[in-house]
């Protein structure tokens, strides 16, 4: 036994200069959030107009899905670097049945391919123990070239307008004045932030992200756990993909390849939780997708190209690195 | 049996399974094995080559640099773009200086902010992919002057007897960090920093300076990567490194360097890459579709990486 005595001396300023700390780590992410607000507000015209907010909320909502799936992962420990390619293959996928007519069965196939190449990558990554990045990045190059593959690269377009405009509500309708998808996103948020407050399982993934060995030795099975964890990030992207084929009412291969991986990831991140798992919560990432749509609109709006949306995202995370409002354990 | 059981599969089963599919494709097609499609896809391999190197370095010190591919586009556009204004030679070098400037930040970033790799390298992919999508707009730079096509042309696309310049280049460089990881102070502390990195400390290696250069090589190997691509296309294309990223992790981690740190090679990468380069050519030869080849590239780098990971626990 290793007897350790540690001795550790409080006096009055260290202890405020922790809670400055602590609080800057909780708050400083809002205090930034609105920080831009007023800085957007200010500086880009038209910024604060409904429809704009509305616009950009929106837009948001379809990578929101994505966000949850990534937020799980995150959490508990991992990471996934699939998500821009699952949510071209689920948008194909679920594009292909809505084109022969069959939309709800699209919005489900949608969901079952996405959900199953989840199932592949929590399979991979639990039983067999293989490193979460790999996995996943080979996931990304595997179902990046299948929604190629299936159309030759091609988008898949038809269907009959009469039956799909139920599907088509999901992503277009609007009710009372404010976008389905906005609601729908908002649903999936408190149905996320539930599992992960209120339930064992969201319990045993904040677990398996701040002590992986620790929460083993509890009994928690990790390869469960991984398994249901990427079973539901991909789902998450089968959301996102089945709601995209809702909203264009076509299957674009190449929908998800643009900033899908990046804002999933960087939401996570910029919102201010723990990139190493086991510290943080959904509306943290909600926030940090905000804070880079919001930014990326105001810019747009004052005429600078939307490839400036890149760098911005790329500055912002490390600077909120640098500042100590990304956590890193 | 016993011959069997006492083989080392850890350290053949990789050069067997290529050799054994070099072997399949020529059946298939016997063109693959032909003197000309060899050539060719050596040449394609001595880029990945350089490109797996710096992705091993920054595995190696237990980091992963996932801004390789967009600063390989970055390079293409800078190369093209200075090679306008100062000619081909200044300008080829300008622009692999432009590269190797985004892994010197990285570094920075890393040893002295203290940034998690993945984030600094994920941070710096979309810097400098959206610095060069706002550069060039998306579009292509082409219309070199005919005399710095010409020499910028040579470096990727020009032969020195029977042998392409890129592979003369990527041998070069390939014995260079062979010895400089095997048989120098510095090499052992990359390894040291990579295992343990505690010890390391006590050894009293000062690990910010050789995070921050093992970070700068990775960039300016895949910079090089890039510069002979495109020197092969003489143009500054601004999506020359979509897709790179994938292989040059896949192939590290295919030829035996681990993602944990401290264990692979200059050798590993060799192995991976080639593997890789030849599968895709063979691919192609066998009829192929562009887009199947990116599915299963993607499954063989995830099965051979599982395969190791059964390997290592038995």
């Amino acid at each position: 036994m290793i007897s350790q005595t540690s001795t550790i001396q409080f006096d009055q300023k260290s202890v405020h200069a922790m809670n400055w700390r602590l609080y800057w780590e909780r708050y400083g992410v809002i205090a930034a959030f609105i920080i831009v607000l007023i800085l957007a507000s200010v500086m880009a015209p038209n910024f604060l107009s409904v429809s704009n907010i509305l616009n950009v909320l929106t837009t948001m909502s379809f990578v929101l899905f994505v966000t949850y799936g990534q937020t799980l992962v995150i959490l508990s420990g991992g990471m996934d670097l699939s998500h821009g390619s699952l949510v071209s293959l689920t948008c194909m996928a679920s594009a292909a049945l809505v084109a022969i007519g069959h939309p709800w069965m699209g919005l489900s196939a949608g969901l079952a391919v996405g959900a199953f190449c989840g199932l592949i990558n929590g399979a991979i990554i639990g039983v067999i123990r293989l490193n979460p990045i790999i996995t996943t990045l080979g996931m990304l190059y595997m179902a990046g070239g299948l929604a190629l593959y299936f159309t030759d690269g091609k988008s898949i377009v038809g269907g009959d307008p009469a039956k799909v405009q139920g599907f088509h509500f999901l992503a277009e309708g609007r009710i009372f004045h404010i976008p389905f998808v906005i609601i729908l996103a908002l649903v999936f948020l408190l149905l996320t932030h539930f599992l992960l407050r209120h339930t064992r399982f969201g319990n045993h993934i904040y677990a398996l992200g701040g002590n992986e060995e620790a929460a083993e030795i509890a009994g928690i099975s990790y390869a469960k756990m991984k398994i249901i964890i990427f079973t539901l990030s991909g789902l998450s992207c089968g959301m996102a993909g089945s709601l995209l084929s809702a909203r264009m009412l076509s299957g674009e291969p190449q929908v998800g390849a643009g900033t899908f991986l990046l804002e999933s990831i960087g939401a996570v991140v910029v919102g201010g939780n723990d990139i190493f798992g086991g510290m943080g919560n959904v509306g943290r990432t909600l926030i940090g997708l905000m804070i880079l749509h919001f930014l990326g609109n105001a810019l747009n709006l004052m005429g600078i190209s939307t490839f400036t949306q890149q760098i911005i995202v790329g500055v912002v995370v490390l600077l909120f690195c640098y500042l100590g409002l990304v956590h890193k354990k | 049996m016993k011959i069997i059981a006492r083989f080392d599969w850890a350290k053949f089963g990789l050069p067997l399974a290529f050799i054994a599919m070099l072997i399949v494709f020529t059946i298939i097609n016997p063109a693959f094995f032909s003197g000309r499609n060899m050539i060719q896809t050596t040449r394609q391999g001595a880029i990945l080559f350089l490109v797996v190197s710096g992705q091993t370095l920054a595995l190696l010190v237990r980091g992963i640099d996932l801004s390789q591919g967009s600063v390989m586009s970055l390079v293409s556009v800078a190369t093209i773009s200075s090679i306008y204004g100062l000619g081909a030679y200044a300008g080829s070098v300008v622009g692999i200086l432009f590269g190797g400037l985004c892994g010197f930040a990285n570094g920075i970033l890393i040893a002295f902010l203290g940034i998690p790799p993945i984030l600094t390298t994920l941070g710096m992919l979309f810097i400098a992919l959206g610095i060069e999508l706002v550069y060039t707009g998306g579009v292509t730079l082409t219309n070199l002057a005919d005399i710095d096509q010409g020499r910028l042309f040579w470096f990727g696309g020009g032969m020195v007897g029977p042998v392409p310049v890129p592979v003369i280049f990527a041998v070069i460089i390939g014995l260079l960090f062979y010895y400089l990881l095997k048989h120098t102070a510095f090499g052992r502390e990359i390894y040291l920093i990579g295992s343990n990195a505690d010890a390391g400390y006590m050894a009293g290696i000062n690990s910010k300076k050789v995070i921050v250069i093992v970070y700068t090589l990775s960039a300016l190997l895949a910079s090089l990567g890039a510069f002979f691509l495109t020197a092969r296309l003489s143009m500054g294309f601004p999506h020359l490194g979509e897709g790179w990223l994938v292989l040059a992790i896949g192939g590290a981690v295919l030829g035996g360097t681990s993602v944990l740190g401290g264990k692979g090679g200059i050798l590993e990468a060799l192995l991976g890459s080639m593997v890789i380069v030849f599968l895709d050519n063979g691919l192609i030869i066998s009829g192929v579709s562009s887009f199947a080849r990116e599915a299963i590239i993607g499954a063989v780098i995830i099965f051979a990486c599982l395969a190791s990971v059964i390997r290592s626990r038995a």
